[in-house]
């Protein structure tokens, strides 16, 4: 299989949710593929097209997932070599997680792997994080972004409270928020700087705020 | 006791033929006087017009605040919960009482550990999932829903609201649809991951909860619950595909629905995913009600909901939570009068939340709810 070759399969093995990626991301650094060519024109290109698709009504969340799954094992598959490599990512970092009280991280993780397919290091707090845990990573690694999730209207004062102790913070972060109860209005009012409805709408709405063109 | 009589131990209830007849009669009499909600959504699901649209307004968290009862004490103890209901129902209106705690209750049955929070919802302990691996689907076990703590308790709640209720509310139990019960215990995330990957694994779990299922909506039945909601979540855009929902859940949930039928009670689904299916789901349980926070996925507007579904089931929905958590009472009213304006004329609708009261709100928007519905609400439709 030729360079182009290998690139269109391992993205379309992500498309298809194959774990196979990750054994295609090997044979491409074996074939002298640069791992930061084989995450964009590779990884970042197959989970885009399924982000299109969904965001399009024409996949769902487990076809989106199982497509993150393939792409996290071809990400792991490189890990060594982008490690070894240098090759950080090129963009901001993200701080993103589900505020404390709340267990649903379906969508967090989903924005957080349109991020990273287009470029940014994430920081993944997980579930159930306390305010204070949130600040503490943005500061520690000096994150432009935070990003929070939650799916509760019970937890909705917890991420207002997120967002005003963020808002307060210096340099401040770019806050995103997103979640089942939470609409662009009522973003505005928590103080975020954005919302968006869907995963697949979280790289361009991010582009947007960050002042560049999605995919820079 | 229920307002059904028992002979030789079964409860015994009006036909479908009889209970339309009395809807009929219901909604004469609306027109000159003021139902009982228990007229007034009987009329409603049989779509003819009563005197109003009836209100369902799914306080459930919410209520305890009426009461001053725990989280905790809501989640477990049915005498506590009952108190809760019936005074939110009585103080604030509404016209059913359900006995719809949290989404965890079959669950935590079936072995998953679960966390009670004091300010939130039961929810399970997700660090220590009963489903660890798609092996593990083979080793869930059928349990007897009355010998469990959780759904026990349920059983018992339906059984108060009904004794309690009498002949004024209708009172609804509620069961989890069979893959919403195992995402409890899996995850839902590796649950949708599994039904695309091992979905004969998930299967095999799927028919041992339906099993269970189909025992707990039965002995609902038998204490007086006059319908048995199940919430079908993932028979939505947020969830499954059309296909995959048809494969994995379609044929399960219509052995709950149909075992509900088959007791006389009162089909009801909830499904509060964004373009829930409605066809699919009237395909496999015509339900006679239907309890939703989106339109469904191929319907653009209120007006082609009506249209599409408004013979074929009731509406019950939709205020957005959203819109309940942050607005003030005169936009919900507003929300809520445009909804009744679309969906209420001809009967078959009832104005509701999409999905819980937001349960730790002050109650005035529920009181909106109601106040909306005696305003704007009152038959014929302005």
């Amino acid at each position: 299989m030729d360079y182009r070759g290998l690139l269109d399969a391992i993205a379309e093995a992500v498309k298809e949710g194959s774990e196979e990626a990750a054994s295609l991301c090997l044979k491409a650094l074996d074939a002298g593929i640069a791992p930061g060519i084989i995450v964009q024109d590779g990884l970042s290109r197959g989970i885009n097209e399924v982000g299109r698709l969904f965001e399009s009504g024409d996949c769902y969340v487990p076809e989106l997932l199982v497509a993150a799954s393939a792409m996290e094992a071809g990400i792991s598959a490189l890990a060594p070599s982008i490690t070894g490599g240098g090759e950080a990512s090129e963009k901001d970092t993200v701080v993103i997680g589900v505020v404390e009280g709340d267990v649903h991280e379906i969508g967090k993780n989903l924005v957080k792997v349109m991020l990273e397919a287009d470029g940014y290091r994430v920081v993944d707090l997980g579930f159930n994080v306390a305010p204070a845990a949130f600040l503490d990573r943005v500061r520690d690694t000096s994150a432009r972004v935070l990003a929070l999730s939650t799916m509760m209207t019970t937890t909705l004062p917890n991420m207002h409270r997120t967002v005003e102790l963020a808002l307060d913070m210096e340099p401040r972060p770019v806050v995103l928020v997103g979640g089942a109860p939470v609409s662009a209005e009522l973003a505005s009012e928590l103080g975020a700087d954005g919302f968006a409805s869907n995963a697949a709408q979280a790289p361009s709405l991010l582009s947007a705020l960050l002042g560049r063109g999605h995919g820079d | 006791m229920s307002i059904y009589p028992r002979v030789r131990g079964h409860l015994v209830r009006p036909t479908p033929g009889m209970l339309k007849a009395a809807a009929g009669l219901f909604a004469v009499r609306g027109k000159a006087m003021h139902l009982l909600p228990l007229e007034r959504v009987l009329a409603t699901v049989f779509h003819k017009e009563p005197d109003r649209v009836p209100v369902v307004h799914f306080l459930l968290g919410g209520a305890r605040r009426l009461t001053g009862a725990s989280y905790e004490d809501l989640s477990r103890k049915p005498e506590v919960t009952a108190e809760a209901y019936i005074a939110a129902t009585e103080l604030i209106g509404g016209d059913a009482l359900y006995n719809v705690i949290d989404l965890s209750v079959e669950a935590a049955d079936f072995g998953q550990e679960m966390v009670y929070p004091e300010h939130s919802t039961a929810h399970p302990n997700y660090l220590n999932p009963r489903v660890k691996t798609p092996d593990d689907y083979s080793r869930l076990e059928k349990v007897d829903p009355l010998k469990t703590p959780r759904m026990s308790a349920c059983i018992e709640l339906g059984r108060i609201l009904s004794k309690k209720a009498g002949i004024r509310y209708p009172v609804l139990g509620f069961c989890f649809g069979p893959l919403g019960v195992l995402a409890m215990m899996r995850g839902a995330q590796k649950l949708f991951v599994d039904c695309l990957r091992c979905p004969e694994k998930v299967k095999v779990a799927l028919e041992v909860i339906t099993d269970v299922l189909v025992d707990y909506v039965r002995l609902q039945c038998d204490v007086g619950v006059d319908g048995v909601m199940l919430d079908t979540l993932f028979a939505s855009q947020s969830a499954l595909s059309r296909e995959l929902w048809d494969e994995m859940e379609g044929p399960y949930s219509k052995r709950i629905a149909d075992e509900v039928r088959r007791w006389g009670a009162l089909v009801m689904l909830h499904n509060c995913g964004v373009g829930p299916y409605f066809d699919l789901q009237i395909e496999y349980m015509e339900p006679d009600g239907i309890s939703f926070a989106y339109l469904p996925d191929d319907c653009s507007s209120m007006s082609e909901l009506k249209e599409k579904y408004g013979r074929r089931t009731a509406l019950v929905g939709f205020v957005p939570t959203e819109a309940i958590y942050r607005e003030p009472p005169a936009k919900i009213m507003e929300i809520a009068r445009e909804q009744i304006r679309c969906l209420a004329p001809g009967g078959g609708y009832m104005l509701a939340p999409g999905c819980e009261y937001p349960p730790n709100n002050e109650i005035a928007g529920a009181l909106a709810l109601i106040r909306a519905a005696e305003t704007y609400g009152k038959y014929p439709i302005k």
